[in-house]
């Protein structure tokens, strides 16, 4: 008696299984085909060196066979992502970007703009809620921490806290990875020093946050320039704060030379989570969503993996143990992680408000 | 990108006056006389000009008067009162002013050592050869080069350093600063001014300075009361084009700088990449400013450079 | 009062107050260029108390000037020693000493940092990394077809024009010149904001709507770029041949203006022509301004790129397009050598 219900629980199982599969097969074909027709994608923002983003184009280019990814500006600061679309709405040639990859607190603007559409990708159930839109408009794709890499070839002995970061040994070395006026890593950088500076989550770490690099600045520490593996390099900003993923990314590619260590400051942890979105105007729209189905794939996810950054469906991935060993080991400590603040969205965007409206008048740093 | 006029300005202003001399009665009376199958072969030239060079001026211009609403305004010219504009146009013109004027002296120091101080024939054609490929060296690689070697690891100061125990950036200096640029920019500048004033000064002819030291004049006295007098114009007129060659500069400035010196072609290039000032009439305003400053210069070197000639007919 | 005393007063004040002001003047002009907007009044102030102290050095000095006078005197040997031995410097071959090191100085430093990507030794790992990037290779094969194309198209339009203007109608000649100073009155960058504005989706002409209009744009971009020396050369060119008799021969040939053009015409200014060419692609490959704001994969968006992200590549392209650029001027140089010297008719 048992045994037949089981029979019948398992092969209905079984035909309820195989009906529901080639259904969401035969919806991801679809989609595939209709991206193969439009045959481009148009990405901005995403330098090959950030996540990995050059092994995840590339394996997206050899997945789908018939679809180029139009690499605009890679350079671009979240705020220009925003623009990009902004200035390009109507126009569907190659300067329009398809997908957008921002901060946080670049989602909701650019939902009440009206700037991105909704889009529920196949695993969006496990994405977690805090990460995502409700209505599907933009959705968490990594996170990481804000560490500093530092050059040790030039800095005899490394920082260890935001705090020492002011203290004169480091005249003229400490420098920011983007525009604090537009670009989320530096906001978000500002953020944390405020926060260390014991400025209370939300406006006021911002404000902290400013008074400490005017500070900085004052003192002859801070270098006006943005920072990135070459100037790092090459001496001109020898201390970068940036995400501990671009600071593993680089030291990787420095290959010893010059002698670069990533060290995540002890008295201010801040995890930032950047998050997909589709243009509303997006010259090519299936290519976009299928972009962002292997972006949520296991596939795309652990490739974000390899490039030193937490990929939002880490919990899951790592539940269903479908992360490798030898990845896990590369990454930093997991007690860092056990530290990390994430800002909600209010107090990120409470506090990017007055960052990006008072950089200029509060820490005037230009070049002179 | 710089721009090396040299000999074709030479070349345009002889045969302007040449062109002048004959239609003197308004511009339409240049098309007098002309048969109309002679247009065809000029026709593509013209269409191109207008079409790519002519129209999308004009139109950045007439759209300088244009408000959000589209109606003719005056309020985009008022709102480059703002202070971050007018500081970066502030900025723009004292780096281009100094690497102009350090450009002019010292191209002129070089040229004058080169043409007239009996150095051998070979070292002549050299500098000007290379003065012709350095002037084109603008850029990204000029930035790399000075990077290479005045950053805090490059070659001047690590030698420095090492050698003499002189640390550069102890002192206060730093490639990424106002001397700093200016420097960086005198790469392209020294050269554009050698090749400019070098036919100026083969004009000075020898019969002159004969002349002086037949009189009993030192050779600073002939410079002080012929030379540098006859040069003069020609020296005011390159200092404007210099002017007007660094004011347009970008690429070399991002290069170096990123984003961090207020100069207005990175301030127009950021408006064009993301309309960082909420506004597009303002940014066409932007390119109006820049146009004028530089149409302004230009012109100024053309009129001297044509008065200049009479010197030297 | 002694009179020679009151002149040398006079003397020592004038010197004394044109140095005073020749020193407050350069200062003024380096605070000014030094200071920004709101730190100009400071730089003002400072002048002003630059003037005073000035003005005080003036007093003291005319007072003692008797006494400046007297000891200047008794130095007069010394003097003249002095200036002897300075016209024993080769100054002109100091100067271009001095010149040479400031030009040489940077291109060596690229060169040195280049070859330190190993920590140990000297090595050229970052030229074949540069070379060896698809990167690379795409961007400098996108740069070169651009360039050619920009060479193709300048050549059609302004062989034709220049023809046309020395043969048959000189009094355009003004009209095209001044386009031909156009391109480098308007800066590139308003050139390209012109374009996005001019060509863009809602134009007559949407060429921004597509790789190949983007592509297109990019081209025409270059040849107004270039005209002015695509101009100058082919000019130059035309007038040291026989333009008319040539033009006359062939039409009692029989040929058509178009055979003319290009059987006859072009042959006969290929050396100009190549002079032309190589500068435009000289022009064309160092490009970043209009290539990164039309999002264009050139050689100078990804040496731009390059720069931001690797250390040692930058140094290492840098001196790759400098040979590059070296090389095409080189070339032109010797065509310089090949071309016709000979001018029936000088205008």
């Amino acid at each position: 008696m048992k045994l037949l219900k089981l029979l019948t629980a398992s092969t209905s199982a079984a035909v309820l299984l195989t009906s529901i599969a080639p259904s969401y097969a035969a919806g991801l074909d679809d989609l595939v085909t209709a991206a193969q027709k439009e045959g481009q994608l148009t990405v901005i923002a995403l330098p090959r060196d950030w996540c990995g983003y050059g092994a995840v184009i590339d394996g997206f280019k050899k997945k789908y066979t018939g679809i180029t990814v139009n690499e605009l500006n890679p350079d671009a600061g979240s705020g220009d992502e925003i623009q990009a679309i902004k200035a390009n709405q109507g126009n569907t040639g190659p300067q329009a970007p398809d997908v957008i990859d921002v901060g946080l607190s670049f989602g909701p603007s650019a939902k009440t703009d009206k700037l991105i559409q909704p889009y529920k990708v196949s695993t969006w159930d496990s994405i977690p809620d805090s990460a995502k839109d409700a209505d599907g408009y933009w959705y968490g794709d990594y996170y990481g921490v804000l560490s500093f890499l530092v050059n040790d070839d030039i800095v005899k002995t490394a920082p260890k806290t935001w705090a020492d970061l002011q203290k004169p040994d480091y005249a003229n070395a400490v420098a920011l990875s983007g525009d604090p006026r537009v670009a989320n890593q530096a906001i978000e950088a500002v953020y944390a020093a405020g926060l260390s500076a014991g400025g209370a989550a939300g406006a006021d770490a911002g404000t902290k946050g400013l008074a400490y690099f005017a500070q900085l600045n004052k003192a002859g520490n801070f270098v006006p320039v943005i920072g990135k593996a070459a100037p790092l390099a090459q001496g001109t900003t020898p201390i970068v704060a940036t995400w501990d993923y671009n600071a593993l990314a680089w030291r990787d590619g420095f290959n010893g030379n010059p002698k670069a260590e990533v060290v995540v400051p002890s008295d201010g942890v801040v995890a930032g989570v950047y998050v997909q979105a589709i243009s509303a105007y997006a010259p090519h729209p299936n290519a976009a969503k299928l972009w962002e189905e292997y972006l949520y794939s296991d596939e795309g996810q652990l490739a974000w993996l390899a490039g030193y950054c937490h990929p939002i469906r880490f919990n899951d991935l790592a539940k269903n143990n479908k992360v490798p060993a030898d990845l896990l080991a590369k990454l930093p400590d997991p007690a860092l992680y056990a530290k990390a603040v994430f800002p909600t969205l209010d107090e990120q965007s409470a506090a990017a408000a007055i960052i990006t409206k008072q950089w200029d008048s509060v820490v005037g740093a230009n070049v002179k | 990108m710089s721009n090396s006029t040299d000999t074709l300005v030479a070349n345009t202003a002889a045969p302007a006056s040449a062109g002048v001399a004959s239609s003197s009665g308004g511009p339409l009376h240049a098309f007098a006389g002309v048969r109309w199958g002679d247009y065809l072969g000029v026709a593509p030239f013209l269409i191109f000009a207008i079409l790519f060079l002519i129209v999308p001026t004009a139109f950045l211009v007439v759209g300088a008067f244009i408000g959000r609403d589209g109606s003719f305004t005056f309020q985009n010219i008022i709102d480059l009162g703002t202070p971050q504009i007018v500081s970066s146009f502030w900025i723009s013109i004292r780096v281009s002013a100094a690497s102009a004027v350090v450009g002019a002296a010292i191209g002129l120091i070089v040229a004058l050592a080169v043409i007239r101080g009996r150095l051998p024939e070979v070292v002549r054609s050299t500098v000007l050869t290379f003065s012709g490929v350095a002037s084109n060296f603008a850029g990204i690689p000029l930035a790399f080069a000075f990077i290479s070697t005045l950053g805090r690891l490059g070659l001047v100061t690590v030698v420095l350093k090492a050698a003499f125990g002189f640390d550069m950036y102890r002192a206060g200096f730093n490639i990424l600063s106002f001397w700093g640029l200016t420097l960086t920019y005198c790469y392209f500048q020294i050269p554009l001014m050698i090749l400019i004033i070098a036919p100026a000064i083969d004009g000075l002819k020898k019969e002159w300075s004969e002349a002086a030291a037949t009189l009993g004049a030192t050779p600073s006295q002939f410079w002080r009361y012929v030379g540098l007098p006859v040069l003069w114009p020609n020296l005011l007129g390159t200092l404007s084009l210099l002017f007007a060659n660094a004011f347009g500069a970008i690429a070399t400035a991002y290069a170096l700088t990123g984003s961090s010196l207020n100069i207005v072609p990175i301030l127009l290039y950021a408006q064009i990449r993301g309309d960082v000032l909420n506004n597009p009439g303002l940014g066409a305003a932007l390119a109006l400013g820049m146009i004028v400053i530089t149409a302004l210069a230009n012109i100024v070197y053309l009129v001297i450079r044509a008065r200049a000639e009479r010197w030297l007919k | 009062m002694n009179p020679s005393l009151i002149a040398i007063w006079q003397k020592g004040f004038f010197r004394a107050a044109t140095a005073g002001v020749v020193y407050v003047v350069a200062d003024l002009v380096v605070r000014l260029l030094e200071s920004n907007l709101d730190e100009i009044v400071d730089a003002l102030v400072a002048t002003l108390h630059d003037l005073l102290v000035v003005v005080a050095i003036a007093v003291v000095v005319t007072v003692f000037s008797p006494v400046i006078a007297r000891v200047w005197a008794a130095t007069a040997t010394f003097r003249a020693a002095v200036v002897k031995v300075g016209a024993k410097v080769p100054w002109p071959w100091v100067a271009f000493a001095i010149g040479a090191i400031y030009f040489f100085l940077p291109l060596a430093a690229t060169f040195e940092f280049s070859l330190r990507i190993q920590r140990t030794g000297y090595s050229f790992l970052a030229y074949t990394n540069v070379l060896q990037s698809p990167a690379f290779q795409q961007t400098f094969t996108y740069s070169i077809l651009v360039g050619i194309a920009a060479i193709v198209v300048g050549l059609l339009i302004v062989v034709p024009a220049a023809y046309f203007v020395r043969l048959r109608a000189p009094q355009l000649r003004p009209i095209i010149e001044f386009v031909t100073l156009l391109p480098l009155i308007i800066p590139p960058i308003i050139l390209v904001f012109g374009y996005i504005r001019l060509y863009s989706s809602s134009s007559i002409l949407p060429l921004t709507n597509s790789d190949v209009g983007t592509n297109i744009l990019l081209t025409l971009a270059y040849v107004a770029l270039a005209m002015p020396y695509m101009y100058r050369a082919v000019d130059t060119g035309l007038r040291t041949i026989d333009v008319q008799t040539l033009t006359e021969a062939a039409n009692i040939l029989g040929a058509n203006t178009a055979t003319i053009l290009i059987r006859v015409i072009f042959p006969n200014i290929i050396v100009a022509v190549l002079s032309g060419a190589f500068l435009t692609l000289a022009i064309v490959i160092g490009e970043f301004t209009v290539a990164s704001l039309l999002n264009r994969p050139a050689f100078g968006v990804y040496m731009q790129n390059v720069g931001a992200n690797r250390a040692f590549e930058p140094a290492a392209l840098a001196v790759i397009s400098f040979i590059i650029t070296w090389a095409a001027m080189g070339m032109i140089q010797l065509l310089a050598r090949f071309a016709p010297k000979t001018a029936a008719r000088t205008d």
